[in-house]
């Protein structure tokens, strides 16, 4: 029992573990309001929700309303179907889809595989690539490539990802023949759409990483480094990089979250099976159960994401946690 | 008589394109006697959806019509070129006077892929299945409305309707009513939404959501419909059904040769995938046309005049040409021009006369206009409500936004609302539009039931539509029936129910090398002809 208490105690004594605590109890009424949103989705639409599912050019029984009706867990009094509703997400039991009746959390199992590759895999091209034109960008002399590093980011973003990702299957695809143009087996589908993917990601992952590093090259520090002798290399790699990189680790999870939302059109364009896909379809074909499941998933993994960001944020920066601790 | 064949589309003969493609189509269809088939190959077609279930019995969506007919037969087949009924797995059929039952005598000697044997008791459990509500099924139960139950009698079975049912037997036809092994009913409906089993040349081997499904060839099938060129197994060793939503990678796909076939064409693309030697099929669908319906208990399109003000203000031909580069025909009748029962006389009608349009308005006392140029009475600006699908298929935001300017020349100003597609059937309980603009494919001038009446999108029902249309659903021989739907196109039109637009047309690209792709009655793609040059 004493030694619980002393682990229970250390516990909280250890920064990292504060934070995570305290991130999380934070993130449950952001759960809790996505779920309640979910929920509202289907009563917010006009008219009777069970017509929110039934296509227009059907016309279906009365017993079949009341059986849809049921199976969407609309009958009975709104706070009674709020309760139930919460009782069932809180059992991991998130529906049934109304197109073809399967679980809607083994249609999320299905496809988060497919899509967090796509994410990660165009979330560590981005951050190596930004990281790369940043660098360029500090440090070269060379006027013609300094201005191209900083002119290429914001204009790869005037280009619609579903042309870039057409464009890029036309050369590397179609014409090259390197890489398969649609589908999804093995890495080598991988690439394409990852790409497309991390263009517009790197974009503005470059903006915040160059102005981080501009800002921290500006810094006193940097003036004492260089005075102490320290190569420009060890200036940006070791001093400045390191300062430039906290504002981008803030905008590496808002990417995450851009970068799932990208998918759709991504996941579209080269037919990959994927959440995106999954959401869209069900978007049109009326399934609400499908929606409502994964409008639940996006909190989680907006909520997940946030806090591994702030845990990075006491790795990469201890100050915080010791500011938390003062102000606590 | 009744030509699905697009005899329409060789009226337009100063438009080169459309004779190219359409002898393009005619070649096509006689490729299979022209050259011999060879067995063998893999097609892979690549479609532009996936409807998440692939059985017809539940899903209402028409690729699953398109991929779910290889797999399953059809108690009959109607003939796309004359509309008549021919013989598939029922060798003969009877329609009592009253068209309240049909029998139907089975071919003997018939399995389903799963080794059961399809005798009358297996289409009775299908049927049954159909109306149970656990079921959820969509179209195969509006076909089956009013089922009171099918009795058997060794090789013979008898379906019983409540009320008259004419329809039914080319229900019967389409893959919604194709006949699956009851052996699969036991594991419930999300079992059959992943895999059917049926009697058809092709057996369902794989699906996977959203990447697509693998049908293989069936041997020692022997039993297809009568209408085919193919007398005994189908000569593809497997069909590969890949999804491609993206509309340019599909095209792109095919130019390319990473397929052999696709779905839905985009009418731009056409000339592109024609310059790149691919062969574009071109199939008119039977239905209703996209058309524009007037919620007719609104002022004042209560009145027929001032509907009839609103269809002359419409220009089909404008429409098809600048949205659609004539690939979709403009519809001037009140069904398809594929329709079985289609009056052809429809095709000589130009309704377009924004003179007619403006003299019908003065009439009804909208004589003064606006600042902005619309027509108002008592102060009252004469103005449509109309709600527009999000995310809009085949164009129609633009089309609607023609449409709009084609209303304002005429002093009526068109409100396009985007409505998302959950709060349509909302909407359409509610009355709460003025104008709604549906389509449907059916290959069957009763149709005109779905869109008539106060059920309708219309709201109020014309007597003596309505005492044609029962009089439709209770005469059986297609004469006869053709016949009573010609008077009911007649004062559909005349009392202008719904006005319409363009036609809509199965657009299907083709490598060289792909052969003997035919369309059904319905005008979809069919594969049991098919086959692939070496």
């Amino acid at each position: 029992m004493a030694r619980r208490l002393t682990a229970a105690t250390g516990l909280l004594r250890n920064p990292l573990a504060r934070v995570l605590i305290g991130r999380v109890l934070a993130g449950v009424p952001v759960v809790f309001a996505a779920m309640t949103l979910s929920f509202m989705l289907v009563h917010l639409l006009p008219g009777d929700p069970v017509n929110a599912v039934l296509d227009p050019t059907s016309s279906p029984t009365p017993e079949q309303r009341e059986n849809l009706r049921h199976q969407l867990g609309l009958d009975g009094s709104l706070p009674r179907q709020f309760a139930d509703y919460a009782g069932r997400v809180a059992h991991g039991d998130l529906g049934h889809s109304i197109q073809s009746g399967r679980a809607v959390s083994t249609m999320i199992g299905d496809t988060i595989g497919p899509s967090l590759q796509l994410a990660g895999a165009a979330l560590v091209l981005a951050l190596i690539a930004s990281c790369a034109i940043s660098l360029i960008q500090v440090s070269t002399r060379h006027r013609p490539i300094r201005a191209l590093a900083t002119i290429l980011p914001p204009a790869s973003l005037a280009f619609p990802g579903y042309w870039v990702g057409i464009v890029l299957m036309s050369i590397f695809a179609f014409g090259l023949g390197w890489f398969p143009a649609t589908g999804a087996d093995g890495l080598s589908a991988l690439v394409l759409p990852a790409v497309t993917l991390a263009i517009p990601a790197t974009a503005f992952l470059t903006r915040v990483l160059s102005a981080g590093l501009q800002e921290a090259l500006a810094q006193p520090y940097v003036l004492i480094a260089r005075a102490k002798g320290a190569t420009p290399r060890r200036v940006v790699l070791r001093h400045a990089f390191r300062n430039g990189l906290i504002p981008t680790i803030t905008v590496a999870g808002l990417a995450i979250s851009y970068l799932l939302a990208g998918a759709v059109i991504t996941e579209t364009v080269f037919a990959r099976p994927g959440i995106g896909r999954t959401v869209v379809a069900a978007v049109s074909q009326h399934d609400i159960p499908v929606v409502q499941g994964f409008v639940m998933l996006f909190a989680v993994v907006f909520v997940v994401v946030n806090i591994v960001i702030d845990l990075l944020y006491v790795v990469a920066d201890p100050r915080i946690t010791t500011g938390r601790a003062a102000l606590a | 008589m009744q030509r699905i064949l697009d005899h329409f589309v060789f009226r337009r003969a100063t438009v080169v394109a459309l004779v190219v493609c359409a002898l393009g189509l005619t070649a096509a269809a006689g490729v299979g006697t022209a050259a011999t088939p060879r067995k063998g190959g893999t097609l892979t077609f690549a479609l532009d959806r996936d409807a998440g279930c692939v059985d017809p019995q539940q899903s209402p969506w028409s690729t699953v019509q398109i991929t779910s007919r290889p797999v399953l037969d059809s108690l009959i087949v109607r003939d796309p070129k004359t509309g008549d009924f021919k013989p598939w797995l029922a060798t003969k059929w009877k329609i009592s006077d009253n068209a309240r039952t049909f029998t139907f005598t089975l071919r003997r000697g018939v399995t389903f892929s799963d080794g059961k044997p399809l005798n009358a008791a297996a289409v009775k459990a299908n049927f049954d299945r159909i109306v149970n509500p656990a079921t959820k099924s969509t179209f195969s139960l509006e076909f089956l409305a009013g089922y009171r139950g099918t009795s058997i009698k060794g090789d013979t079975l008898t379906v019983h309707f409540e009320h008259s049912n004419s329809g039914f037997l080319n229900a019967a036809s389409t893959a919604f009513l194709g006949i699956e092994s009851p052996a699969t009913f036991a594991a419930g409906p999300a079992a059959t939404c992943q895999k059917i089993v049926g009697s058809g040349p092709y057996t369902l081997t794989s699906y996977t959501p959203q990447k697509g499904m693998t049908l293989t060839r069936r041997p020692g099938y022997a039993w297809g419909p009568a209408t085919a060129a193919n007398k005994g197994v189908a000569r593809l060793d497997k069909i590969d059904f890949r999804i491609l939503p993206e509309n340019g990678v599909r095209v792109a796909s095919l130019k390319n040769g990473d397929v052999d076939a696709i779905a839905n064409v985009p009418p731009r693309q056409v000339p592109s995938l024609k310059r790149s030697g691919a062969t574009v099929l071109r199939k008119l669908q039977p239905g209703l046309p996209y058309s524009l319906v007037l919620n007719q208990q609104r002022a004042p399109f209560n009145q027929i005049n001032a509907r009839k003000a609103v269809r002359a203000a419409i220009d089909q031909d404008a429409i098809s040409k600048s949205i659609y580069q004539l690939q979709y025909p403009a519809a001037h009748g009140v069904i398809g021009h594929a329709t079985p029962g289609y009056d052809k006389s429809f095709d000589k009608l130009k309704s377009y006369d924004p003179k007619l349009a403006n003299k019908l308005l003065d009439g009804l006392g909208y004589t003064k206009r606006d600042g902005d140029g619309y027509r108002v009475k008592d102060g009252k600006r004469l103005t449509i409500d109309w709600p527009v699908l999000t995310p809009a298929q085949y164009q129609r935001d633009v089309v609607a936004q023609l449409i709009q300017q084609q209303l304002k020349a005429i002093g009526i100003q068109a409100v396009l609302r985007p409505v998302p597609v959950f709060a349509t059937t909302s909407l359409r309980a509610s009355g709460n539009y003025g104008l709604l603009d549906p389509q449907i494919i059916r290959g069957d001038p009763s149709i005109i039931s779905s869109a008539s009446g106060t059920t309708s999108i219309g709201r109020v029902a014309n007597k003596q539509l309505q005492a044609l249309l029962t009089e439709g659903r209770q005469t059986i021989g297609t004469a006869k029936r053709n016949a009573v739907y010609a008077k009911a196109q007649k004062v559909a039109y005349d009392t202008v129910q719904w006005i319409s637009v363009v036609d809509v047309v199965y657009l299907l690209g083709q490598s060289k090398k792909v052969n003997g792709i035919t369309f059904d009655a319905e005008g979809y793609p069919q594969f049991y002809d098919a086959w692939l040059a070496g």
